[in-house]
């Protein structure tokens, strides 16, 4: 099984190249990854530990941070650079699909995780379904006494 | 040491402890965090200056806030400032990956892009540490 995110670190790069460039093509790359037949969802994983190509090995931080900043940007938190989960959504074959995973940078842990859903993260669901249960806010204007009930 | 126009004024954030050790005697390319002994070590120091409108791998504020968070015994966040030449800048923008990282924001210096000439200069350039 080729490692898309091993490959595209090593590959040349270009003369104009820049990490957010790159990071974008490792997104892609895994949205656009789809499963052969029956197969599960491949899991790529980068980690400090195996890389030995002196161009990976000098591009893996930059490229964890720029991830992590990107997600966070995408799914309007504040970034970690260091520990935390990602999320990036992008379109498929004109279908939504995401790419979540995630990173650590910490004492005696360096690597990236990454793979490609058809849905959400939990995270993301759980946001949806309960967007999905509360009533229109005009309902909910509706349901209250009236003011002068209120005292 | 006078600081020309086209030197750079560079910010590397990260806590109090490291970035006094670094002041005083410069990056440490074989530097390992506490607990990382089977992990390569740092091998290069990452900075941004000082006027960068912005840095896809993070501000100095960010990373020094971060890791202080990773190591709260060392003394919280700070920066480390340091005016570096022209003729050291020149090098790490004609490595292409540190170019490449350049043009996102951040200054790299690593073995191939000026981090030799950044420690053998380091006790003439003008630094300082600023706690946030």
């Amino acid at each position: 099984m080729k490692n898309l995110i091993t490959d595209l670190l090593s590959a040349p790069l270009g003369s104009g190249w820049t990490i957010e460039r790159l990071a974008e093509q490792v997104i892609l790359a895994i949205a656009l990854h789809e499963p052969e037949g029956e197969q599960a969802s491949v899991e790529f994983v980068l980690d400090a530990v195996t890389v030995t190509d002196r161009q990976s090995q000098r591009l893996m931080r930059p490229l964890v941070a720029c991830l992590a900043q990107k997600s966070a940007a995408e799914e309007g938190t504040i970034p970690s650079l260091y520990e935390g989960c990602l999320t990036f959504q992008r379109q498929s074959r004109g279908a939504p699909v995401w790419v979540i995973g995630e990173f650590k940078n910490t004492p005696g842990k360096r690597y990236v995780i990454l793979r490609r859903s058809k849905s959400p993260p939990p995270h993301r669901q759980a946001a949806t379904r309960q967007v999905a249960v509360v009533p229109h806010a005009d309902d909910r204007l509706s349901d209250l006494p009236p003011a002068s009930a209120l005292g | 040491m006078t600081p020309d126009s086209s030197d750079a004024i560079l910010h590397h954030g990260t806590t109090m402890r490291r970035a006094r050790a670094i002041e005083a005697n410069g990056p440490d390319p074989m530097f390992r965090e506490p607990g990382s002994e089977q992990l390569p070590p740092a091998e290069g120091f990452s900075t941004v200056s000082s006027d960068a409108l912005q840095c896809t791998t993070g501000t100095p504020e960010l990373a020094a806030r971060n890791k202080a968070v990773l190591f709260p015994d060392e003394g919280g966040p700070a920066i480390l400032e340091v005016i570096v030449p022209a003729w050291i800048m020149a090098i790490v923008y004609t490595d292409p990956i540190a170019a490449g990282l350049a043009r996102s924001g951040e200054i790299r210096f690593d073995p191939e892009s000026g981090l030799n000439e950044l420690r053998a200069e380091w006790h003439k350039l003008t630094k300082r540490v600023i706690q946030l």
